[in-house]
């Protein structure tokens, strides 16, 4: 039965991704600035107007962008995203060397503001008005009144510039750092890891309070406790259990956020992963990589979409495919 | 935000005959609060000084290269210090104030705008409408929204305050349009649009009368919410350079330029970051005093 109800999810994913990538390429198409002078890296003025054409023709950009938009897609389904305006590589290529730079960091940010985040919250919604909630909870609201940018900049002044702990940006010493690769690279990573799971941890801390204040009023609560059932294990087997259900189904929908974080995070810290490269690539107008960036960054953010429906109708089988269409 | 989703219920007493009461009540409710009152004066006093910084007799651009004003700290001529051109950071500071309110209000005044007409027309007239429009939001919502905005912020080579109002804008009304979508499925189920219908008053009457002043609540706390949020996207944007260019004095871009001098002039990062989180506080406490105002079950 959940057979054909993910094969629907699945399909249903088409025509997301379809309109997504058209307005995409809509709108990075629309920017300006010459493709053609970007390529051969000279004012237009100076060009042979005779080899601009040529290159203009080659590239395709003589077409009405919808046509332009469907050659891109049948190359994109050959697995080709074309060629940097910049560097000339491929697009898959530049992607494919920096991806696993933002994979790793995100993935511990999430696992790590995870692992901080649910013990947090379910803690202050056991304790609700104790002295844990209001630090907590005070925290919380700090935390997310600071933007991730701003975080990073206290970090970097108490650690890189007031005291030489950890290094201000990049991914490896050019020379100097520890003699151990690894050890280099997570005194790199500490500090915009810092920030990405400060970042993420506010909304797993507020969510998981709301989610365990919620299941601790549920009626099979009181019956757990009526029968005589410690506290204790009330909390851990029917209360803790039970509120993490809207997490899991939640963590697909936080890879937009991840993703749209890791933009800004990778900026400031020069972290040479997928959302610095983006940012590059709008400054020099490289559209083959924009392109190529919107595609990876929406791919994963429909596949959590699509992981959070899917665990969604699993963990809750009265769900039925009908009544969560609307 | 699930604690926002939860707590907008809407007053759906029927023995508040006018308008007014509602208001009033929630007002009466809203004021005992500490903290929302806290938030209230806050914010006022943020406009305040948004609308006044004009005023003031001092120029927030005027650059002074001479070694003994620039980057100085804290002192009675310059109380927050200059930064490395020699300008005054206090000025700076209260002129940021006047960009961050005005791009955050505007800003999702038009998103705010944009996503009660889709969402009511959506939710009021159901169907294809409906499911076009809300099919339009999941695509919308499948996107990189901030690298959207990055790239949209390119399209113009120098973005000015009313790019950023208008990108912010119309990036974030999807939000909305589903909040609001919602409400209005739900009340035109209610018994008393049902009974309204059957005495035969017309669509208009219907959606002026009933759903509109009964979504209000909801729309109000959102925005407010929402306005500390586009506030930190704006200064996060101006940060990484996509945002209000300099010489302007945004916080995001006086943050940027304070990065590379933090260790000889960190005031130049202390007093914009205070004036930022200040602002998100009191948005967000005036939310949240909102949100709970205009609460029934919290009412009583």
């Amino acid at each position: 039965m959940y057979g054909t109800i993910v094969l629907q999810r699945i399909i249903n994913t088409i025509p997301v991704l379809f309109f997504a990538t058209l307005i995409s390429f809509t709108l990075v198409r629309a920017a300006p600035g010459d493709p053609v002078a970007m390529y051969l890296s000279t004012d237009m003025e100076d060009a042979d107007p005779e080899v601009v054409n040529r290159i203009r023709k080659k590239m395709g950009l003589d077409k009405p962008i919808y046509l332009q938009y469907f050659s891109w897609l049948s190359q994109v389904m050959q697995g080709n995203l074309g060629n940097s305006l910049h560097t000339r590589q491929p697009v898959t290529q530049v992607i494919a060397d920096v991806i696993p730079n933002s994979i790793f960091l995100a993935s511990v940010a999430l696992l790590g503001s995870l692992l901080l985040g649910l013990p947090l919250g379910a803690i202050t919604a056991i304790k609700q008005r104790s002295l844990m909630d209001y630090i907590v909870t005070t925290s919380v609201l700090i935390g997310y009144t600071l933007p991730s940018y701003y975080i990073a900049l206290i970090l970097l002044y108490f650690l890189s510039f007031r005291h030489r702990l950890l290094p201000s940006s990049g991914m490896r010493s050019l020379r100097g750092g520890p003699e151990n690769e690894y050890l280099d690279l997570l005194m790199h990573a500490a500090m915009p890891l810092m920030v990405y799971i400060i970042v993420r941890m506010v909304q797993w801390v507020r969510f998981q309070r709301n989610s365990m204040i919620e299941v601790m009023s549920q009626g099979y609560i009181r019956t757990a406790r009526s029968k005589g059932l410690r506290e204790s294990l009330v909390i851990s087997r029917h209360a803790w259990r039970n509120s993490l259900n809207p997490i899991v189904t939640n963590l697909g929908l936080s890879f937009s956020g991840l993703i749209g974080g890791s933009f800004i995070i990778e900026s400031i810290f020069a972290w040479p992963g997928m959302g610095r490269l983006g940012l590059n690539a709008v400054r020099l107008r490289d559209f083959p990589v924009t392109m190529g960036i919107l595609l990876v960054s929406t791919i994963m953010i429909v596949a959590g979409n699509l992981l959070s429906d899917i665990l969604y109708v699993i963990l809750d089988p009265r769900i039925r495919l009908e009544s969560h269409m609307d | 935000m699930l604690s926002t989703s939860s707590s907008v219920d809407i007053p759906m007493d029927s023995s508040q005959s006018s308008s007014q009461s509602v208001w009033n009540m929630t007002w009466q409710h809203y004021r005992k609060h500490r903290m929302s009152m806290i938030g209230m004066y806050l914010l006022l006093g943020l406009i305040a000084i948004a609308l006044l910084a004009p005023v003031l007799p001092q120029d927030p651009f005027l650059v002074d290269l001479d070694e003994s004003t620039r980057l100085r700290p804290p002192s009675s001529e310059h109380w927050f210090g200059t930064d490395k051109l020699g300008r005054d950071v206090l000025i700076r500071t209260l002129y940021g104030a006047r960009i961050s309110l005005s791009v955050g209000f505007l800003a999702t005044f038009l998103s705010i705008g944009l996503g009660t007409l889709v969402g009511a027309a959506s939710g009021y007239y159901g169907g294809i409408i409906d499911n076009l429009m809300m099919r339009f939001v999941d695509v919308l919502f499948s996107l990189p929204i901030i690298f959207l905005i990055i790239i949209l912020q390119s399209l113009s080579s120098k973005p000015s305050i009313y790019n950023v109002m208008l990108v912010l804008g119309i990036t974030s009304w999807m939000g909305p349009a589903r909040l609001v979508r919602g409400e209005v499925l739900r009340e035109r189920e209610m018994e008393y649009v049902e009974a309204s219908r059957a005495f035969g008053a017309p669509s208009k009457w219907i959606i002026g009368r009933h759903l509109l002043p009964n979504i209000i609540g909801p729309v109000i706390v959102m925005a407010t919410l929402r306005i500390g949020r586009i506030i930190i996207l704006e200064s996060a944007l101006s940060y990484i350079g996509f945002g209000i260019q300099p010489p302007n004095p945004s916080w995001g871009a006086m943050l940027a330029q304070a990065r590379n001098y933090l260790n000889t002039g960190i005031w130049n990062a202390i007093f914009p970051g205070i004036f930022l989180s200040l602002t998100v506080l009191a948005f967000n406490f005036v939310g949240d005093g909102l949100a709970a105002a205009m609460n029934p079950h919290e009412r009583k």
